[in-house]
């Protein structure tokens, strides 16, 4: 399954009012649950939030991919914010966060969001790929990026 | 010919730093036009997996760890090793160093061939040594706890709410309680993969619960790996329900399989090996003594833990009840003979151990001499078919002895800690003969036995 099939137009927002990762939680929660991606947002972002206080996803590059697996998700989706400020995120290389990649997946199915934040994680270290993620001035080149 | 590099990226969470690192070193060597391959170990489990056969042909190693990469397959060869995040910044100087790296040619090959031959030979082996190297820290650490305890005085665990009873506690229910599950889990870790450890350590349990030792650890690792390797071959699913192979069907049914097999084929017996040794020691306590504690002291070392050490265990702490002391003396002694033999012999011939073990060896001295069998058990059960005849004749020869000494003990347990401790033990200086003599014919033979490792 290829990260685009995962995400579409109204689960993309390129300004993300969050300041903190549980804002940011809940603000691309929101979008996916709009979208028919998660059913029960509550139980959704508990998942998420265990998975953030196990261990920072804000991998390096100014970017975080949060993740949780929940009887609250219908199917697998990915939604992504992008903020003009820094959030407040500790990080793995010290750098703020811009970016976040926020991945849903229902239960029992297996790694299919693993597999996916793996082609992301794999992407993250091309350059034109990053660039693009930051300059993008409509969901639609963000899209275009991921595809 | 062109340099081929191979590398390893790996972090324990797993998430994205395994493929950032992985997708950096690739992107380095096209820019160079080397060829790479990686392998990745996230949370997907090991993918894009090095063969043998790339490993002999690559000119270095790249390892990008923060957790376990299984490096003993780069022994010989030139390795490059750093943290995961440095794979990703590092990249380009990690892969010029790999290219700069002058390959090792001659170890290489004799190394191949020394795995060639340990991998048909003794595929066993290998699981085998994964479960005792696992379980070896866990007897290390409760062993040595437990000797505390004892330090404090040989009863001084039985006071609720003190030091010593929660020393016993963590060292005897938790750290030893660990013991034959983890052995048993990572004999079908080595086997199964991932799928393998509950089955495994399952087993091990149940190996404890029915008193069947890590004899029925060994048996129970081995079962539950192999079972769920065969299921996991045998099971065909359909592509988008492969992935609940791993997390639900191989352990669900493999552990289902191996708790049945260990509950009613391995367990039932037990029970009735064990009474049956009691009734048969019985009937030998009548006769000679000296014949008594020969059979005491073997059973004692035979299975550490096992119905037959158990049985006779039992049978002599029942006799104190009768006024009889006798039996006492030759069990403890004969019980403190086995970790002690182990431990001088990694003294006498530290070439013929592993270093995990030598460092075990040391630890199995204090344990030995606190009479907490258990320190022997992982050398046993690295190698049973050469330590168990070896410690079982010098722990025979120290319960003989010990009974035609006539030496006596009131305590059910205690090791050299009893000594110390006026009428608890009659014929002292005779009985510490005895468990010397018994400790130097078991680590003579043990070392006699054993190859020199490679």
């Amino acid at each position: 399954m290829s990260i685009r099939e995962l995400i579409s137009a109204e689960t993309i927002t390129l300004d993300l009012q969050a300041r903190t990762p549980d804002e940011a939680f809940v603000e691309l929660g929101s979008l996916l649950a709009k979208s028919g991606v998660v059913t029960n947002l509550d139980t959704y972002l508990s998942a998420v939030r265990a998975r953030e206080a196990h261990g920072t996803t804000a991998v390096g590059f100014h970017v975080a991919i949060p993740h949780g697996k929940s009887a609250g998700v219908a199917r697998a989706g990915l939604a992504f914010g992008r903020a003009s400020h820094d959030l407040d995120w500790e990080s793995m290389d010290g750098e703020p966060v811009r970016m976040v990649f926020l991945i849903a997946a229902p239960e029992g199915a297996n790694d299919v969001h693993l597999k996916a934040l793996s082609q992301l994680a794999r992407q993250l270290m091309h350059d034109d790929f990053r660039q693009r993620l930051s300059t993008g001035t409509s969901p639609e080149a963000i899209l275009e990026a991921l595809s | 010919m062109a340099k081929k590099l191979i590398a390893v990226t790996a972090c324990p969470t797993g998430i994205a730093h395994t493929y950032m690192a992985a997708e950096a070193l690739q992107k380095a060597a096209r820019a160079k036009g080397v060829e790479i391959k990686v392998e990745t170990r996230g949370s997907v489990g090991v993918e894009n997996e090095l063969t043998a056969d790339e490993i002999r042909e690559a000119h270095a190693v790249i390892l990008a760890c923060d957790s376990d990469a299984d490096r003993n397959r780069f022994a010989g060869k030139t390795v490059i090793e750093v943290g995961v995040g440095e794979g990703i910044k590092r990249a380009n100087q990690l892969v010029e160093q790999a290219l700069a790296a002058e390959k090792r040619d001659l170890a290489d090959e004799v190394t191949r061939l020394k795995t060639e031959r340990k991998e048909t030979a003794t595929g066993w082996y290998k699981h085998l040594m994964t479960g005792v190297s696992y379980m070896i820290p866990f007897t290390v650490a409760g062993g040595i706890l437990i000797a505390i305890s004892f330090a404090f005085g040989i009863e001084a665990f039985q006071v609720e709410g003190t030091l010593p009873a929660a020393l016993m506690t963590i060292g005897g229910s938790g750290a030893f309680g660990f013991m034959v599950p983890i052995l048993a889990g990572y004999i079908a870790y080595s086997i199964a993969d991932r799928p393998g450890l509950v089955p495994g350590m399952v087993g091990g349990f149940l190996a404890g619960n029915v008193g069947a030792g890590f004899l029925g650890g060994i048996v129970a690792g081995f079962l539950a790996g192999y079972v769920t390797y065969y299921l996991a071959k045998a099971t065909r699913l359909p592509k988008t329900m492969e992935g609940l192979k791993p997390v639900l069907i191989l352990p669900v049914l493999a552990t289902f399989i191996v708790g049945v097999l260990m509950i009613f084929v391995i367990g039932a017996p037990m029970a009735w090996i064990m009474t049956s040794l009691q009734s048969w020691l019985t009937g030998i306590g009548q006769g000679s003594a000296v014949i008594l504690g020969l059979i005491l002291g073997g059973m004692m070392a035979f299975d550490m833990g096992g119905p037959v050490n158990k049985a006779a265990y039992t049978f002599a702490v029942g006799l104190l009840g009768s006024k009889i002391y006798g039996p006492q003396a030759a069990v403890m002694a004969a019980g403190m003979v086995p970790p002690l033999a182990l431990s001088l012999a990694t003294f006498l011939a530290p070439k013929k151990y592993t270093e995990e073990e030598r460092e075990a060896g040391k630890a199995a001295g204090v344990l030995g001499i606190s009479f907490i069998t258990e320190g022997a058990i992982p050398f046993a059960a690295a190698d049973p078919l050469r330590v168990i005849p070896s410690i079982v004749v010098g722990s025979a020869v120290t319960g003989a002895l010990s009974m035609f000494f006539g030496a006596t003990l009131r305590a059910p347990h205690g090791g050299i800690f009893v000594l110390a401790i006026p009428n608890v033990v009659g014929n002292v200086l005779p009985y510490a003969l005895a468990i010397v003599v018994g400790t130097v014919i078991s680590a003579l033979l043990v070392n006699f036995l054993k190859p020199v490792k490679d």
